[in-house]
């Protein structure tokens, strides 16, 4: 290469590396939710969720998604300051024990539901360490949160870990 | 034939006339601009592929940090990878601007870039698992091999990159015959075609990424169809539509014979004066193996000329070949050709078996009396090959022609013994200007043995010649 096509070149790349970068730390996620393998997609208020017992009647209630900011401390979520009629329930699922990375793990968690509307979820074991991995429960959570039950897709490299999680949810979601 | 006397050579019209001037070498280079910003974008477009893609975000800890670094050397040296066989696809867009030469050249420096890379993935990732999983290297890689998926292709192929790379470095090539070396080299392909399913299966950077499943496919099928169309299917349409079989070998010295070949459509042959082919004589034991030889006569339309000389290789078979046999050709190749001349004047240099694509150049080149000066290096007058066609070229077109003959001058020169009347030896370069004035506002060609050719091209740029009117090629095969 001549010189000064060097030099521009040069330039450019560095102003489209520093671009891009700052869009990658901007990022929500480096993990995303695939697409559900079943037909209805996530349009997620309205559609009956064909695997839970949920028939959408309940979804006047003015709740918020308590979103699971932070539950890959496994904090409980309040659940009982809910500012609707309908009385919240929490129950606990089976424990999935499952293998990801190599690693045994066990997968445990808590659904609350609102009347027949899943409003939180928690994970109180086999929740992923370190790195991106931390962000895997939160999306776990509301994921299964919007689809209303395990109807979601998979993300991508933590397979096993969302089957697991999809296990305990129906487990969870049997009890109510 | 050609068996004639000297007077009734049958020379090629020459080229009418040709372009010169500066703008010519300028095209070339803003060419050369684009291709090489191309090849850096793609190189740019899997790094921010990888950074939009969030790939620096989390690095948090030592694992997370190992598993960037992993992804990171893995798409680049995928991309440096493609480049480097698009570079001895021989695609002509690439030989245009480049030569055949200068993308071999290419090719090989970024051979061993490629490897490390590579090689710091495979490390990288290694390393990752082994802490996240809490166990040592050798546990790890046994995991990797049997457990994960695709992984044991991947492992087998990395193994086959390295030895392909191992078996190029300089040294090795010395110790190996060429079978050996070029069977190891065929082996990069399946190399490249073993890592292909783990970088689906198990990446991170393509599973589940339209955009970038896209880009990545759209790369390996480009790279792939051009080595199938250039690499493979031209030459052997080409090979069957000429049929060339050969015709009649002449001794052209104690060590040089010309072996004339014969076929269909030698009126639409597409070499030009300079240019090479490989050649594969159609034996069963011999097709396999591709040889580079420049033509030695301007295309004439009645035949191929290629005059070959007895290196103590397959050359020396090359020579014995019985009249009648089938005759594979790949080309034409190389830009040691009037294509890049921008000067009026010409100074045409060649030494020993250099000689044929001078003696092309010289019949055909645009040129009126006195532009040219020719100087041939040989051994001894009575045993050099094509003098005698030399000597009548440049007596018909009225060129200079310098025949230096008889041993080596002192210190590497690349001319004969000369001692003037006082016992004095001139310089190289004086020589050299005594012979051809014009050699600063001159294109220079050269052609000869690798270390004979170094020792000239110092004397010319000595002499002022600007580089860009100094043609040499390198059979860097």
């Amino acid at each position: 290469m001549r010189k000064a096509t060097k030099n521009i070149v040069g330039v450019l790349s560095l102003g489209v590396l520093a671009t891009s970068w700052s869009i990658g730390q901007a990022a929500e996620s480096g993990l995303v939710v695939g697409a559900p393998a079943a037909t209805n997609a996530a349009t997620s208020e309205a559609t009956p969720e064909p695997t839970a017992s949920a028939s959408s009647e309940a979804t006047a209630s003015a709740q918020p998604n308590a979103e699971p900011s932070s539950s890959a401390s496994a904090k409980p979520t309040p659940t009982k300051t809910a500012t609707s009629a309908a009385k919240s329930v929490t129950k606990k699922s089976d424990a999935i024990s499952y293998v990801a990375e190599k690693r045994q793990g066990v997968m445990q968690i808590s659904v609350t539901k609102q009347g027949s509307t899943i409003t939180a979820i928690d994970i109180l074991s086999g929740g992923t360490e370190g790195g991106q991995w931390a962000t895997v429960p939160d999306l776990l959570a509301q994921a299964a949160i919007d689809a209303q039950g395990s109807n979601f897709g998979n993300i991508s490299r933590a397979t096993h870990t969302t089957e697991a999680f999809k296990t305990a949810l129906e487990t969870a979601l049997a009890k109510f | 034939m050609t068996n004639s006397p000297q007077s009734q050579l049958h020379l090629v019209e020459p080229n009418k006339q040709v372009r010169i001037g500066e703008r010519k070498v300028v095209r070339v280079k803003r060419a050369q601009d684009i291709i090489e910003t191309i090849a850096w974008s793609i190189v740019l477009a899997v790094l921010v592929m990888f950074l939009i893609d969030g790939g620096l975000k989390y690095v948090t800890d030592v694992p997370s940090a190992l598993n960037a670094v992993s992804r990171v050397t893995s798409l680049l040296g995928t991309a440096l990878l493609l480049i480097h066989m698009l570079l001895v696809a021989r695609v002509p867009w690439i030989d245009k601007f480049y030569g055949h030469d200068g993308a071999t050249v290419a090719h090989k420096k970024l051979g061993k870039p490629v490897m490390y890379f590579i090689a710091a993935h495979f490390l990288a990732s290694l390393i990752e698992y082994s802490i996240t999983n809490g166990e040592d290297l050798v546990a790890t890689l046994f995991w990797f091999i049997t457990d994960v998926q695709d992984m044991l292709l991947a492992t087998i192929g990395f193994v086959l990159m390295v030895a392909v790379v191992v078996t190029s470095l300089n040294f090795a090539r010395k110790a190996m015959s060429y079978e050996a070396w070029f069977f190891v080299h065929l082996l990069s392909y399946a190399s490249v075609a073993a890592a292909i399913p783990h970088t689906i299966t198990a990446g991170s950077d393509i599973a589940g990424k339209p955009v970038q499943t896209t880009i990545w496919v759209a790369l390996y099928l480009f790279v792939f169809l051009n080595i199938l169309w250039f690499r493979v299917w031209i030459p052997i349409r080409k090979s069957f539509r000429k049929r060339l079989v050969l015709a009649q070998s002449v001794r052209e010295s104690s060590d040089t014979t010309s072996l004339y070949l014969t076929g269909k459509h030698l009126d639409k042959i597409e070499a030009v004066s300079g240019q090479f082919y490989f050649l594969r004589v159609m034996t069963p034991s011999q097709w396999w193996r591709p040889h580079p030889f420049s033509i030695s006569a301007a295309p004439n339309g009645q035949y191929l000329r290629f005059t070959i000389g007895d290196r103590g290789d397959d050359t020396k078979l090359m020579q014995n070949i019985k009249p009648g046999t089938a005759i594979a050709i790949e080309g034409p190749y190389g830009l040691f050709t009037e294509e890049r001349r921008t000067k009026e004047k010409v100074v045409l240099i060649a030494s020993g078996i250099g000689i044929p694509p001078i003696r092309t150049l010289a019949e055909s080149m645009a040129a009126r009396p006195g532009d040219i000066t020719v100087i041939y290096r040989v051994r001894s007058a009575q045993d050099a090959s094509l003098l005698g066609e030399m000597q009548e070229v440049c007596r018909r077109r009225g060129f200079q022609l310098h025949v230096i003959e008889g041993p080596r001058g002192p210190k590497n020169s690349w001319l004969n013994k000369q001692v003037n009347a006082d016992g004095s030896e001139l310089p190289d370069v004086a020589r050299l200007v005594m012979m051809a004035p014009h050699v600063s506002e001159a294109d220079v060609y050269v052609c000869g043995p690798q270390v004979w050719t170094e020792s000239v091209l110092k004397s010319i740029r000595k002499a002022g010649t600007p580089a860009d009117n100094i043609h040499a090629e390198e059979y860097a095969w």
